[in-house]
């Protein structure tokens, strides 16, 4: 012991020399010096404290003790530890009370922030129970080692590892559904159940339909699919289409066997009374007949399609329209003789009549613009117009003429019945053209919408229309009206029509001017330069007016005399004079032509609605204005989004008690998990620092255990429940 | 043709497009107006007053287990039981003579422990099966129930608690005692310094930690497995009543004799978390919502206050012309309803929100007044709305007193500045209101 602390005195020395040998020491050697030195003192006077009690409380070389006893207080630093008084010994231990509570306590610091931050909170607080997990026989435990495999080899021989036993109410509650999972139960079997009931009455709807053509139809349909499986069954699996067609032909084969084709009730019903009644014979005779003349049909449209196929080639670098034409169709199929011509009758009467329809509707119109018109004399222009409705009428001819004779003679396109709605259109935009009163005015711009309310204007209809039919009839000559020779049509541009009435009226207009005045501008621009500089005036004295003024506190009197004829000094005024601060110029104020009030800006409504300052929670006028943008309503968003948006930040349960927050609560703190996430964060960091530096990653040892996982927490909810 | 199944509701298909429902803002902002204003239309917060005491409401208690029950103790030692929904006394006994000067009931709900002036600490059962008829019987019962135990201690009692999760009693008095409940001697005897100590409270998480408040001003900390206080608190005037965050564990509240109300972090004791101003006089007692989002405060000047944690103001403001000085408040244990006793005899129920609609609603309701609270949020920073919401009436006096009170505080701070500004630059430090009401910490 004494060695020791002559060693601790050597040391002291050693260091002192040490100081003393250098002759001139540096200022950082001198500062590591002294801590040294207080470092050691610090050590001694601890250690001989704590010694001098053990060998004291064991009676061993009290002789030496009192040795060390005068030794001591030569030392430099020792204290010798007097008993605590009884206050002093309280307070240290209140300390570290406190100190430990306090440390203690933050345990709940994360649960605590989290109920704070939470954006819902519900009380009472759900109860967290701890349960323990039996050993499952079904899970083998990994066993690494050796040593490992043969305990457990032996524990389970001693049967010391028993199976969990699973009892009835575990059972139940393991295979019980959850709500969630009974509610998409629900919904899945309802879906089906709608399906399947959709379905049931598609399929009754079509089974109970009685017209054969439908049946035909659906056979027809389903023979088609069939046929173009096989196609593909072809393409893709040759070995297996080719089987699928043996299969046919010998349902084929059977059906021919079956004679069924050939035979038919009502003909042998016909045959068995042929022997007695002549008008059945005559009868079968039309029926066989008829029969021939289809076969015959058949064979022909065959040999028809293949050439019109050739022709269809041909043609359809020409054609565009594919449009499906009811009249086309009819025409192309040449029906057996009898059938053929009493239809082709009716078409011939439904199309003649159809036409001439229309040809009396035009001329209807015609009439109607003419008595519409007001002007006593016929002018250029209703020459004009009554050329143009001449041509027209002579297109209409034309074409409806064309159309009989198409109809005769050729196969392809003929005319659709818009051609004749756009040449009325046209019509009526010329109308349009011929006065601006004109109850036809309505049909020249069609307003869909209130923006085309806002956006029309008289002056601009007439071009627009003009330009727009132009447009159309261009449009038309795309696509195809081989009838209607549009460069004729060209002929007669509205701009011609238009030129002709504007001119007239403005010539007019202007001739009673000159009759009147002189010089009408003259005067007009004198005027114009006194209100300009009236203007001018008002503008600066507003803006005058806006810029906060200077503020002159000074009181003559005070401080200098006062009189009638006496001045204010300058240095006074100025003393005492607030300066206002130069506002920063409007955002009218390079526009000359403008005043700005800019108090009057704002209406009062509105201004009282606007917050003074920023409200507190927010930083930035971005941000609350930002909470205040969008809407939460149910009429204004989503139902399902409103409530979300409405969800109360805190609920209770009505009736219930809401107890204090208990030790429990604390395993459903995230802050174990988060703890463990960042461990092994840490870990991987550490990883490739290791990995980087070339060191082998030691392995982890039990770092922490997980409260609350979500396995094992929905498993105690479950036992609870 | 579908129909859904709560009711006879048809589907109603809605087009959300902006196009179709314009005016949304200005919409909603009307809405969130209504709101507020439907909001004090409905404000209707006292339910009614139990009255029956012949002396001031001392103290009050509710029972952990039970939301009906009500426990009151008087000045001239009567205890009563109430039973709130029916608004009459379950059962009531001359259990003190003096003031009942502390009520508790135990964690089980079985037991009401009482302790007074007389130097005594009383255990009675909560289901008596005497049932009062009359006012002649009352009387006649009341010499009838008798306390199932009865401590006798070295002087009286000023308050009692009941730890949470277990037996143990703590009383206060001359001395902080521990009891167990069943041994007639305390457990252990907490002193630091002599003097009254008023109030003692259990920490309702941390259930080993408990703190008392006395008359020399101070709040002193417990700790009872090391069996010692662990820090004292002096502020600069004494602490009536003090309650701990029953979901925060580390936060109390204090109701202080300067009218304010201070709540602490207890690991943080050199300033307190928030100074909750608000009442005019003393705040002589203060509960904490079972939630911990908000507390109740009973004042001398005749007010209730209900604060939220986070805020320096009081969110709401309860006062009826009949009501005198506030000794003790109570929430109840769902957080729905608040009890109030004062000088007058009477224990008052309110509704701790109050526009709320009492009794279950129906889905609709339900979603229609989350809307709308939803919605008087969003809005409440506008200016119309927040006139409206904010607007609480109070009696004239409160009003003066307040009007005085920020008279003389700015007084106050404009005295403080102009010292600041004749004084040399940075010898005047600036006060911290969260410290300034602290004297001093001692370990």
């Amino acid at each position: 012991m004494s060695s020791r602390d002559s060693i601790g005195m050597n040391n002291l020395s050693d260091s002192g020399n040490d100081s003393g040998v250098e002759d001139g020491p540096s200022p950082v050697n001198l500062q590591a010096d002294i801590q040294k030195i207080a470092k050691k003192s610090r050590h001694r006077s601890e250690r001989p404290s704590v010694r001098l009690a053990a060998t004291g409380s064991t009676g061993v070389d009290l002789g030496a003790l009192a040795v060390l006893r005068k030794e001591l207080p030569n030392v430099d630093g020792f204290v010798e530890a007097a008993p605590r008084s009884k206050p002093e010994q309280k307070r240290i231990a209140r300390k570290r009370g406190y100190e430990e509570i306090s440390e203690d306590v933050n345990k709940w610091q994360g649960i605590v922030h989290q109920q704070r931050n939470a954006r819902q909170l519900s009380f009472p607080l759900d109860k967290n129970s701890i349960s323990i997990i039996k050993q499952d026989n079904k899970f083998q435990p990994l066993m690494k080692t050796e040593l490992e495999k043969e305990m457990y080899e032996l524990l389970s021989g001693a049967e010391m590892i028993k199976p969990k036993e699973e009892s009835a109410e575990d059972k139940a509650v393991r295979e019980a559904m959850t709500l969630e999972e009974v509610l998409e139960r629900n919904k899945e079997s309802w879906r089906l159940r709608t399906l399947r009931n959709k379905l049931g009455k598609k399929a009754h709807i079509r089974n109970k339909t009685k017209s054969k053509k439908f049946h035909r139809i659906l056979k027809k349909d389903r023979l088609r699919k069939e046929a173009s499986n096989l196609e593909q069954l072809g393409k893709t699996e040759p070995g297996r289409a080719l089987d699928k067609l043996q299969k046919l032909d010998e349902i084929r084969i059977e059906e021919r066997m079956t004679l069924k084709h050939k035979k038919s009730k009502w003909a042998a019903n016909l045959q068995l009374r042929a022997k007695t009644d002549k008008t059945a014979l005559a009868a079968l005779q039309e029926n066989s007949r008829l029969h021939e003349e289809m076969v015959n049909k058949l064979k022909k449209t065959k040999e028809e399609e293949e050439a019109e196929d050739d022709s269809e080639e041909d043609d359809s670098d020409t054609d565009d329209s594919d449009e499906h034409d009811p009249e086309a169709d009819t025409q192309n199929s040449t029906p057996a003789p009898g059938v053929q011509d009493k239809s082709y009758k009716k078409m011939k009467t439904f199309w003649g009549e159809y036409n001439r329809q229309k040809e009396e509707e035009m001329k209807d119109q015609l009439e109607e613009i003419r008595r519409q018109r007001k002007q006593p004399k016929k002018g250029q222009d209703e020459q004009t117009i009554e050329e143009a409705n001449k041509m027209i009428k002579d297109k209409l001819k034309q074409s409806t003429k064309s159309n009989k004779g198409k109809k005769k003679t050729t196969c392809s396109n003929n005319p659709d019945v818009n051609d004749n709605v756009k040449i009325n259109e046209y019509e009526f935009t010329f109308s349009s053209m011929d006065k601006p009163d004109n109850p036809m005015n309505e049909s020249a711009v069609r307003l869909r919408t209130l923006d085309d309310m806002e956006n029309f204007k008289p002056d601009k209809v007439a071009p627009v229309a003009a330009s727009k039919t132009l447009k159309q009839v261009a449009n038309n000559k795309k696509k195809s009206l081989p009838e209607v020779d549009a460069s004729k049509i060209r002929v007669l541009e509205t701009k011609v029509l238009e030129s002709s009435v504007v001119k007239d009226f403005f010539n007019n207009d202007s001739d009673s001017d000159e009759a009147e005045n002189d010089d009408p501008n003259a005067d007009l621009f004198d005027e114009d330069d006194l209100a300009l500089d009236e203007f001018n005036k008002a503008r600066e004295a507003a803006e005058d007016a806006a810029q906060p003024k200077d503020v002159c506190h000074a009181l003559p009197g005070w401080g200098s005399w006062t009189g009638p004829d006496i001045k204010m000094s300058a240095k006074i005024i100025e003393r005492f004079t607030d300066k206002a601060p130069k506002k920063a110029p409007s955002k009218f104020s390079d526009k000359k032509n403008v005043i700005y009030n800019e108090e009057a800006d704002l209406h009062q409504n509105i201004r009282n609605r606007m917050v003074s300052e920023l409200p507190f929670p927010f930083l930035q006028v971005s941000d609350w204005e930002a909470s205040i943008r969008g809407p939460i309503g149910r009429t204004f968003v989503p139902e399902l989004v409103h409530r979300k948006l409405i969800e109360p930040a805190l609920v209770t349960e009505i009736g219930a008690v809401i107890k204090p927050m208990d030790q429990t609560q604390l395993l459903k703190d995230n802050r174990a998990k988060q703890a463990v996430k960042d461990n092994k964060k840490t870990k991987n960091q550490k990883k490739e620092e290791m990995e980087k530096s070339g060191e082998k990653p030691v392995r982890p040892g039990n770092q922490l255990i997980e409260f609350g996982s979500s396995k094992k927490r929905k498993f105690s909810r479950k036992s609870v429940n | 043709d579908y129909v859904r199944e709560c009711g006879q509701v048809q589907k109603v298909q809605h087009n959300p497009d902006p196009k179709l429902h314009p005016f949304e803002r200005a919409r909603e902002y009307t809405r969130a107006l209504n709101a507020t204003k439907l909001d004090k239309v409905f404000a209707k917060p006292f339910i009614g007053a139990l009255s029956g005491h012949i002396d001031s409401i001392w103290k009050l208690a509710n029972v952990p287990t039970r939301l009906s029950t009500l426990i009151s103790g008087s000045c001239d030692g009567e205890l009563r039981v109430w039973d709130i929904p029916q608004r009459r006394v379950t059962w009531k006994a001359q259990a003190h003579r003096g003031f009942v000067r502390g009520v508790v009931v135990e964690r089980s709900g079985k037991n009401v422990i009482t302790c007074g002036d007389d130097q005594t600490i009383k255990v009675w059962s909560l289901d008596q099966s005497t049932i009062m008829e009359d006012d002649d019987e009352q009387d006649e019962s009341k010499e009838n129930v008798k306390p199932l135990h009865e401590f006798l201690g070295k002087a009286g009692f000023l308050d009692i608690d009941c730890q949470w999760d277990s037996d143990l009693l703590v009383t206060s008095g001359m001395q902080v005692d521990l009891w167990d409940m069943n041994r007639s001697e305390p457990l252990h005897s907490f002193s630091w310094g002599a003097d009254t100590i008023n109030t003692v409270k259990f920490n309702r998480v941390e259930t080993n930690v408990l703190s008392s408040t006395a008359s020399d001003r101070n709040i002193v900390l417990y700790d009872i497995r090391s069996k010692t206080p662990i820090r004292k608190l002096v502020m600069k005037m004494c602490t009536n009543s003090l309650c701990w965050n029953p979901m925060e564990a580390f936060n109390f509240t204090i109701a202080c004799e300067d009218c304010n109300l201070y709540t602490f972090d207890m690991r943080k004791l050199q300033q307190a978390m928030n100074v909750h101003k608000d009442h005019v006089r003393a705040a002589m007692s203060v509960d904490y919502s079972p939630t911990g989002r908000e507390f109740v405060s009973g004042s001398y000047d005749q007010t209730v206050r209900i604060f939220r944690v986070s805020e320096g103001h009081s969110r709401e403001v309860y006062h009826t012309k009949r009501m005198q000085r506030v000794f003790c408040v109570k929430f109840s244990a769902d957080s729905k309803f608040v009890f109030s006793g004062s000088d007058d005899t009477n224990v008052r129920v309110w509704k701790s929100q109050s526009s709320a609609r009492l009794g279950t609603l129906l889905p609709r309701q339900k979603q229609q007044l989350r809307y709308r609270k939803q919605l008087k949020k969003k809005y409440v920073h506008m200016p119309e709305i927040r006139r409206i919401e904010r607007h609480r009436h109070v009696p004239k006096s409160i009003y003066k007193a307040t009007e005085l009170r920020h008279i003389m505080s700015s007084a106050a701070e404009r005295k403080e500045s102009r010292r600041r500004k004749h004084s040399k630059p940075g010898s005047r430090k600036f006060k911290v209101e969260r410290k300034s009401h602290i004297v001093q910490e001692d370990e």
